[in-house]
Parts: C-alpha cells; structure tokens; sequence
C-alpha cells in the first residue's frame, strides 16, 4: 500500500517483490516491496516487532523468503547462505556484533576473510589493508585492542570496516544508533554520506526520526510485517512518519509533539516506600557504563515503566534491583537490605519480597526440563505451604500449579508436564503466575510481553494492574509505547546512556515519550 | 531443532560400539553368544558366582547412590575410591574406642560416612570456594588416599605381627551379621537398602534435592531463583563422600574386617558406569549395580578359566556408557526453535 | 658444585617425568581452546603406551611403535569427537567412558598378547640422545644434550602450537571457535569441524605421551602405568591457563616435584616414603586452589555448539 508520491527510481540495486516470511504462525514479512537504487540512503523504519530484523536476514542470506522473490540488478536471486550474499556485494552490520570480545580487532577481522588462508597470517599487510578501508571511511582505530575493551561505537566501527573489506556495493545497518551518543550517531552519519559519495547503497534499519531526517534520501515505513508507505525523505515531518509508524493518521495529534521539559506533573499519594536508588552507577560485563547518576524511588501500589530502547542501562538497572549486580557508585536500598553489603544477591532479596520475571525466559527464567510445578516451585522454595521441615509437599504443590494455570489458561497437559513443550506465550504465563504469587512487594518484570499474543498480553497487563491494586510495587522494562502508556503510574526514561524521571504518566504525551526514546529530543536533565 | 541425520549418527554410533566388543571377544579366540552366555549362567546360575555378585552389589549400589547425586547436580566427583578409603580408614581408626555391639556397630558406620564427608568436603570447598574444577581435585585427593593408607597400614596402623601391610582386625562385635547362613551375606545388603531409600527421598522429596536438580539443569535459572550453586556443589561432594565413606566402612564391618591396601578397588569409579546406567535414578541404582556386579562376577570366573581377558569388563562398561548417551539423542525430542522477528 | 649437580640431576630427571605429561597436556590445551574438554585422555595414554611397545616389539622400531600409538590415540579422540562434537553429548561424562575404555582396551590388550606369557619383553626402545656430544658435560649436558629424540620434538612441538595460536589465522579460527563460535559460524568457518579436528590432534599428542612413558622412559607395559598422569596434564592445562608454553613449564614443575620427592626420600628416611609420593598430586591440588581465581577458561568450554536458525 503506498501513500504519497514516489520518486522514479533510478536503476534499483535489490528489490524485493511480494516478500513474505513466516515463523510458525507468526507472520513476520507480508507481501513486501521496496527498492534500493545505487548510492541511495534508504531508511527502513517500524516499531519494534514491525519486521525490519526479518528483512535484514532475509538480505544477509541467513534463511530465505516463503513467497515472492529477492532480486539484484534487476535479475532474481536466492541467498542459500551468508556467502551468497556477501558475493553478490551486501553487507551487514547486525545489532548485536558477531565479534569474538577476546581477540582483537585484526583479528575478527581476519577471521571473516577466508581468502587469506589458514597459515601465516601477514598482519602488516592486513593492517595495511584495513587502513585503506578505514581512511575511505573516516575511521582510525587500534586494530590490536581487544574487542571487549571498546566501546559499543568503536566495535560498530569495526564491524562496518570488517563488512567492507569485501566489495561491497549494499551495506545494511541494523539499529546502529540505539546504543550511540549524540557524537558517535554524528561521526556514522559521516561515513554514511561518505559511502554514498562512493556510490554504495546504504540500507538504515531504524525506528528513530532523527536518524530519518540526517541521513535518508527515502523511507520505506514499516507497520506489522507489511510496507505502509514508501517516501522520499525530502518534505516529510516527524508527524507523519509518526503517524505512519503507529498507525494514527490524524496529523493533528501526531503533530502534538510537546517540544521541551515535560512537566513534573501533579503529585498522586505515593504508597510506602520500598526501594530507594540514589545516584547509582552501573557498569556492563565489558567494563563500559550502563548508566549514571540514577536515582529514583520506588512505591508500594504504583507501577514505574522503565522505557528505552534495550542497551541504554534498563537490563543493568533491573539485574541490580533483583541482586545480581551491584552498583559500582552510589547506593540501593531495598526493603531493608543494601547494595553495599555482600549479602545483596538474589536469594536474599527474594526473601524481602522482590520477584523478578527475567528478560532472557529460556536461560534463566525457566528450566526446560523440569515440570510445571518445579518450574513454579523455584519462586516459592521457601514458602511453607510446599515446604515442611526441608520436605516439599507435592501434592500442595500440583493442585496450587493447577489452579494457577486454569486461572491464567495455560495450555498445557497439567502441572506434570514439562515446561520446553509450551509455547513461549503460555511459559511466560507460568514465570508470572510464579512471580506473582506468595505476596512480593516488588515484582520487576523486563519485557514481560515481549514475543506474546494479543490475549496473552492484556492478560499480563490485568495482572501487573491487579498486582498494583492490592498494594504491590512494580517495575517493568519495555519498549512498547502503547503499553508504557496504558500501564504505568511514572514512567522513568533510558536513553543515550541517561536516564530521566520518573515523570508522572499523566504529564507526558505518547509522542513525548517516543520523542525522548527515538534521541529525537534529548532528555531534560 | 535436532536434525534429523543426527539420529542417524547416534544409530550408527550404537552400532559400532556393539561390533567393537564383538570384535574385541573374536580377538580373544573367543565366540562372542558363547560368552555372553557363560558369563550370564557362572553369575546367576553358580552358587559361587551369585554370591560374589551380591557382595559386589552391596558396596556399588551405596556408592552409585552418591554419583547419582553428585551428578544430578553436573557435579563430577571421580573421586570416590579416595573417599571410601577416607571412610574406612576413619571407621577402622576410631574402632577402639567404640562400645561393643550394635551401638558401636552404627557409630563404625557413622564415622566412615564422616571420613568419607571430610575427603569430599575437601574438594567441596575448593570448588566453592576458589572455583577449582572438582574433577581433578577428587582424582588427586584419590592418589593421596591411597598413598595415605597405604603409609598407615605399614605403619602407625599396622597389625601387632607387623609383616602384612594391614591393620589388626576390628571386634568382632562390630562386624556385620551374616544374614543367609553359608552364604557371605551380611547386613550391609540392610544398609545398602536403607541408603536407596534414604537417598530416593533426599532427591525426590526434599528441597535439597530440588536444588541440586535445578543447579544441574540450569545452573542461571539456578541463580536467578536464589539458590547458591556453589554451596550446593559443595555439599553434593560432601554427601557423595559420606555415602562412599559409609561404602568403605560396611566392606570393612562386612566381608574384610580390617584395614589393607586395595580393600574395596575400584567402587568408586565403577560406581560411575552404574548411576549413568540408572540414569541417575536412586531407584534403578541397585538394579544397575547388580546388573554390573553380575558382569564382574561372571566374567571375572570367564577370565580365571582363560577364556578372556578381565580388562574385557571395562570395555564394555564403556560401551555400555556411550551407547546410552547415542540412545539419548535417538529418543530425543525435537524441540521447536522459537522465531526471531 | 654438589648442590648444583644434584639440581642439574634433578633438573634432567624432571624433564623426563614431565615429558609424558607435557605430550598429553600440550594436546589437551589446543583441545579445550577449541571449546573440547576430554576427561579421558589418561585413557588414551594407556593406549598409547600399550600399542607403542606392541608395535616396537614386532618391528623392532621404537619409531614404528610410536607411529602406531599415534594412529591409535587419534581413533579413540575421533570416538569422543563423534560424541560431543558431531552428536553434541555431554562431555565430561564421554570423557569417562574413554578413560573406562582405554582403561579398558590397553589391559586387555596386554593380556592378549605381551603379558600373555607371563615372561617379561625386551622392548627395544628409545634411547636418549646425545645431542652435539655433549651430553656428558657437567651441569648443563644432562640437562640440555642428553635427552630423548621425543623430548626435543616436544619442545618444538609446544612452540611450533604457540606461534601458530599467535601469528597465524588458523590460530585465530581456533581461538573464536573456542571463544565465540557464533562469530566464527557468522565469519563461515565450518565450527564443528574444526573442533573435530582439534580434538584428533589432542589424541595423537596423550598417545605420544603414553608412548614416551612406555618405549622412552621405561621400556614395558605395566597395567595402569600412566597412574593419573592424563588427569594432571588437564590440570596443567588449566593452570597454563590454555597456553601451549606455560603449559609444558607447568608440566615441568609437576616433573620436578616427582624427581625431587624420589630423591628427598633418601635424604629423609625418617618420613615415609608415602608423603614424598603425595608432592605432584598436593602440589596440583594446592595449585587449583590458588589459581582457579582469574583465569578464565575458554567461554564455551563444554558447550556444544548448536546453529541458530
């Protein structure tokens, strides 16, 4: 379905012609079209879950369309492999770096290069090479660092010259400025504008307008798998890719973008004061800073949403506040407990009252292997309905597993059935039966919607209501705007490594919020 | 998703193993159905030879009861053989000091199965302490086991003669009643018993037992849910120990009496072929390890007429080991893998 | 100059003890920086050692015997790499169930054919060298010039593996299949394939290690010779911290501590025999201890790697 005029384009690159991909019953590219000319910036843009990441494989040669057909210069082609791919002159930067962090940055790169043999491997001449690549791109960086070292823009950096080391005539990036400051997304904008200088085509998978308005000469919108507009860049507002993007094609609310502070909002009785974070620094595994400066409280009785796109510090923030992670600055205080002291590790706050629905279900949210109501048991291990004396009462257990899981209509054989059969949805619904239960007085959930249906998920929202009403504190991580909106009481904003709030719902605008997330607006201080 | 030319592989992984021990007994001049056969009837159906298979079942199921703990919870103690010794020689050295009759009977048992504790604990607490990989500290602690023993029964521990490198016997209130008159039966098949029990409820029933499954199969999900797997690692080497440790003690109490050099060889590691065979169930336990005690005893009988060389037996535990994990991946299900969008 | 003589002897005596360790150990470390851990490898130098002395004995070469060993060390790794790597098992426990079948298979085989008479057999073996002539000078000839052909060939062997995990892209594919094998899958390179291929090589290596203990160091097969030499090559293999070169120093050190508890024991006849014994094994144990902290292991040590799709 196309709005607005088209541009001709010139001679197209790759195109894709009726497009559609499916994962089970999901339905991740419908009919799709679109065309990449020689030298043009194409702007690939949609929600999360819209389809883009689907496109991307799809063009890396990682699995093949179920309907339609890809073609390069006009004839049709079939990538049975990344190799297809990368020879007929697409290459990828995918959202989460395929670099080995304990080798350097020669190294990942000589690794992809099969050319060069299994023997001595001439590292003057790499480095020569690579500098070549890296002068025509406007990048130096120490090739003989390792990779866990660097930050996420210079490993970006990496990643792009190692994609064009080959000839590369597309290259495709995937969510590159999610994770970059104002200065780094300035410096890839660069080298965008330099490639097309070159004649490459630049595909941008993004769902920021900023990213649209810098750099794009067209933009192909996104909305549930299917393409909804195709538009040259020039003389297109935010409101209508806004509008576009969400579905609301009343300009006049898309155009009710608030431009500056939101207002701190009128004051709503807080209930008791569980958790206190007070300028908190968090660092990630490889050593950079997650966030900085946090500080916020938490109350009993209200829901906090924890918005951004991932990577801005929100998996770090809920990982401390469930005790796996301790602030390297500043203090955490929870129920009693301190962040301070060695004892702040999951089990304890677990007994304080905190449950935690993990981000990553499958590692560490869940065992497979295990049944329903061990599954359900490892929230309550200590609770003395299914515990007497160090012995576990089953069938307390499997009537408590079962009841459960008729109330949250789990689908499933009965509370002996092992969880890897169900599907994700009906897992996600056994990790909140379990974290809801046995009256936490914190319950964080990352992602709690994320990969369910629509039932499923009005489903989770009631209970995280339900939970709210009968006095409990929640915090939720997501990056879903509607739901953000729809649930939460104080909404508390990641983005560019900084996190602002918690602003009260009721004094912000959907478009705000997406403004602020999308780095559109930088967050007030 | 399992590819479906894996379960191919495994089929045919099954099958070479078969033909490895077929060919291994034509080698040996020998006719492979002859032999099983001959091993099956010296085992079940000799006096002699049933009699040993029992008496080897006794010490292997308590044993095979502590790898299927430890290894429930991918904690791989090897280290068995060192901790039965530790158990016996700690029994065998407080038996002076113990009343007379069953009490000092039961309190023999309890110190082997303390000994036995403290050698595991050993390796326990460098694995949760310092994070030392337990499969070498048990096998290490093993060879100091030995070497141990093998000082005190020249030694400090040695008999009154002071010829044999043995120690002097326990009262002979404190050794196990035979139960089967003419046989060598003794009680320790009672204590075997009590030790399937003991160990089916701690893994089944108890949160103890819950924990060291959630830490075997998940050691993250493990974590997130509040369980420490370090500690529970650490008491899996402990409790593994005290069940080889009380092993050491019944042979002792049981058919040896004393303390010497290569009493009860070879439990611990044996143990390992029989809990992997019961797939870690505390329940099929003592049928595998009668079932391999069946297989020493027959072939041992086979090799002393000549027939075959004993080292046969290791061989097929082998074999019998990887055709179970071949077996695995032929009956696994195909689990679906999720879509990235 | 006794002091210094008895170091030099010491010296020379640790460097033959070590010697079938660091053969095991050195293949061991390029098998774990591939993501393969193998339990069993004692196994496979029983193997080893067995098939060597079969084979020196019928032709009358040691070279023969040790080309033999090879072939077998590399079928048994090629068993366990069809487990963990092609049906992507668990490893530790087939790691066990090869040390149950060289365990296994040496035994019987000794018992089929060489120990069958009960008369010992005069193994025609390695002889020590005498490089450059040298080998009787004071001090530094045992030390440097009098060893064994397999000795030399595993000192270069060791720095042959360490340059080609620096400076070669070989070593760069085996480190990221060992590290990160998704990237390695990403960058193209066949992962299973070349972990399979690692862990060949690691067979071959403890089958040289048996090899040396049973035609070098010794001459004759004794069941169970290898006594928990393969279980401390893994163990120097983690305190190497998966370096080829600081593996073999570490099997050196294990070396020495065994030349040195068999001479400390006539030096103090007072304390049984037994506690000098117990040194390599207390020294690993206490080694573990201290040295497990920091150093990191290969990411996906264990871990089977399965594509995504």
């Amino acid at each position: 379905m196309m709005m607005g005029g088209t541009l001709p384009v010139p001679e197209s690159f790759v195109s894709f012609r009726g497009v559609t991909k499916r994962f089970g019953p999901v339905v991740a590219n419908r009919d799709v079209d679109f065309d990449v000319g020689a030298g043009e910036v194409l702007a690939l843009v949609g929600e999360n879950g819209a389809g883009k990441s689907t496109i991307v494989n799809l063009l890396a040669g990682l699995f093949q369309p179920d309907e339609g057909e890809i073609r390069v210069d006009g004839a049709p082609v079939r990538f049975d492999a990344p190799t297809a791919s990368i020879a007929a002159g697409i290459g990828v930067v995918h959202q989460h770096y395929m670099l080995v962090p304990t080798l350097s940055a020669l190294d990942n790169i000589a690794l992809q290069m099969s050319e060069l043999g299994i023997g001595r491997l001439d590292h003057r001449a790499l480095a020569k090479r690579v500098a070549d690549v890296e002068q025509g791109l406007g990048f130096s960086f120490d090739l003989n660092e390792r990779i866990e070292g660097l930050d996420v823009a210079q490993q970006q950096r990496i990643e792009i010259v190692k994609a064009m080391m080959h000839r590369v005539r597309l290259l495709i990036l995937d969510e590159p400025t999610a994770v970059l400051g104002v200065e780094d997304r300035e410096k890839l904008f660069g080298t965008i504008r330099r490639l097309k200088a070159q004649g490459t085509s630049v595909i941008l998978i993004t769902h920021k307008l900023e990213d649209i308005f810098a750099i794009a000469d067209r933009v192909v919108i996104l909305r549930a798998g299917a393409v909804v507009a195709s538009l040259p860049a020039v003389g297109l507002t935010p409101a209508d890719i806004v509008g576009h993007m969400i579905g609301n094609n009343d300009v006049s609310t898309a155009n009710a973008i608030v431009a500056g502070a939101g207002k701190a909002g009128e004051s709503r009785p807080l209930g008791q004061r569980f958790c206190s974070v007070r300028n908190v620094t968090l660092h990630r595994p490889n050593g950079s800073v997650a966030v900085a400066g946090l500080s916020l409280d938490i109350h009993a009785g209200e829901i906090v949403a924890v918005a951004g796109v991932d990577g801005n510090g929100q998996t770090e923030f809920v990982r401390c506040l469930a005790g796996l992670l301790r602030p390297t600055a500043g203090d955490v205080e929870c129920g009693g407990a301190r962040s301070d002291s060695r004892a702040w590790q999951p089990a304890l706050l677990r007994r304080l009252g905190v449950s935690h629905i993990p981000e990553d279900r499958r590692r560490s949210g869940i065992v497979g292997a295990m049944s329903l109501a061990s599954n359900y048991l490892l929230g309550h291990m200590e609770h003395p309905a299914f515990v007497r004396f160090g012995f576990l009462r089953r069938a307390a257990l499997a009537e408590t597993t079962a009841r459960r899981m008729a109330e949250f209509e789990v689908r499933a054989r009965g509370p002996k059935d092992v969880m890897q059969n169900l599907s994700g949805g009906n897992q996600q619904k056994v990790v909140l039966a379990r974290e809801l239960d046995g009256e936490p007085k914190l319950i964080l959930a990352a992602h709690p919607s994320r990969g369910l249906d629509i039932k499923t998920i009005r489903f989770v929202h009631r209970m995280l209501d339900q939970a709210r009403t009968d006095g409990k504190a929640v915090l939720f991580q997501s990056s879903d705007l509607d739901e953000i909106m729809e649930l939460a009481d104080r909404i508390l904003v990641f983005a560019g490594g900084r996190a602002f709030g918690p602003v009260n719902r009721d004094s912000v605008t959907r478009e705000q919020i997406g403004a602020w997330i999308a780095g559109h607006e930088e967050l007030p201080q | 998703m399992i590819a479906p030319y894996i379960r191919l592989y495994a089929l045919g992984a099954i099958v070479f193993l078969v033909l490895l021990v077929v060919l291994s007994i034509v080698l040996a001049g020998a006719n492979p159905v002859s032999l099983v056969w001959d091993v099956l009837q010296r085992a079940l159906f000799t006096r002699a030879g049933l009699i040993e298979a029992l008496l080897r079942t006794i010490p292997l199921t308590i044993t095979g009861l502590g790898i299927a703990l430890a290894f429930r919870a991918r904690v791989f103690n090897i280290g068995m053989d060192g901790q039965l010794i530790a158990g016996g020689v700690a029994a065998v050295a407080l038996a002076p000091l113990l009343p007379a009759g069953p009490v000092g009977l039961l309190l023999f048992l309890v110190a082997g199965l303390l000994g036995g504790a403290f050698w595991g604990g050993i390796a326990g607490e460098i694995k949760a302490r310092f994070g030392g990989n337990e499969i070498i500290t048990t096998i290490m602690l093993n060879y100091v086991a030995a070497q141990i023993l093998s000082w005190l029964v020249r030694g400090p521990m040695q008999e009154a003669m002071g010829i044999i490198p043995r120690s002097g016997p326990i009262d002979a209130s404190l050794r196990l009643p035979v139960l089967f008159q003419g046989t060598r039966i003794h009680a320790g098949i009672l204590i075997a018993a009590v030790a399937v029990i003991g160990v089916t409820v701690l893994m089944k029933r108890t949160r103890f037992g819950f924990k060291l499954s959630v830490v075997g199969a998940s050691e993250h999900a493990a974590q997130y849910a509040g369980i420490r797997p370090g500690a529970i690692a650490s008491a899996a080497l402990a409790l593994s120990g005290a069940l080889a440790g009380l092993a050491g003690a019944v042979e002792i109490a049981g058919p040896y009496g004393r303390l010497q050099e290569g009493f009860a060889a070879d439990f611990g590691i044996g143990a390992i072929a029989v809990a992997l065979l019961a797939r870690l169930n505390p329940l099929f336990v003592p049928v595998s390890a009668f079932g391999f005690s069946l297989l020493y005893s027959g072939l041992g009988s086979v090799a002393r007429k000549g027939m075959v060389p004993f080292p046969l037996l290791n061989i097929v535990e082998a074999a019998i080991i990887l055709i179970f994990l071949a077996a695995s991946v032929v009956a696994a299900r195909s689990k679906g893998v999720e879509a990235d969008g | 100059m006794d002091e210094v003589l008895f170091l030099s002897a010491l010296l020379a005596a640790g460097i033959r003890l070590a010697a079938p360790i660091a053969f095991a150990a050195l293949g061991e470390s390029l098998s774990q920086r591939a993501g393969v851990i193998n339990v069993g490898i004692e196994g496979i130098m029983l193997v080893g050692a067995f098939v060597s002395v079969l084979y020196t004995v019928q032709s009358g070469n040691p070279w023969i015997g040790l080309a033999c060993a090879i072939v077998a060390g590399m079928a048994m790794a090629a068993l366990h790499a069809y487990f963990t790597v092609i049906l992507k098992v668990e490893q530790i426990v087939t790691g066990i169930a090869i040390l149950f079948l060289g365990l296994g298979l040496s035994g019987y085989g000794f018992r089929l054919t060489l120990g069958a008479s009960g008369a010992a057999v005069a193994v025609p073996g390695f002889d020590p060298l005498n490089l450059f002539g040298l080998s009787k000078m004071p001090v530094l000839g045992p030390v440097l010039f009098g060893h064994h052909a397999l000795v030399y060939l595993l000192v270069v062997a060791a720095f042959a593996m360490a340059w080609m995990l620096r400076a070669t892209r070989l070593g760069i594919v085996i480190k990221s299949v060992g590290d990160y094998p998704a990237a390695a899958a990403a960058a193209g390179i066949d992962v299973d394939r070349v972990r399979f291929l690692c862990v060949l090589v690691s067979g071959a290596f403890s089958a040289m290690g048996g090899a040396f203990l049973s035609t070098a160091h010794l001459w004759g097969f004794v069941e169970g010779m290898t006594a928990g030499r393969g279980f401390l090559a893994i163990a120097c293999v983690v305190f190497g911290r998966w370096n080829p070169l600081l593996t073999i120093v570490m099997a050196l050190i294990f070396g020495i501590a065994d030349a040195a508890q068999i001479r400390l024991q006539s030096y103090f006849p007072g304390i049984p025999y037994q506690f000098f014994v117990i040194a390599p094994y207390v020294v690993a144990i206490v080694s573990l201890a201290a040295g497990s902290r920091g150093g990191r292991s290969p990411p996906m040590l264990g871990v089977p790697f399965v594509r995504q799709r």
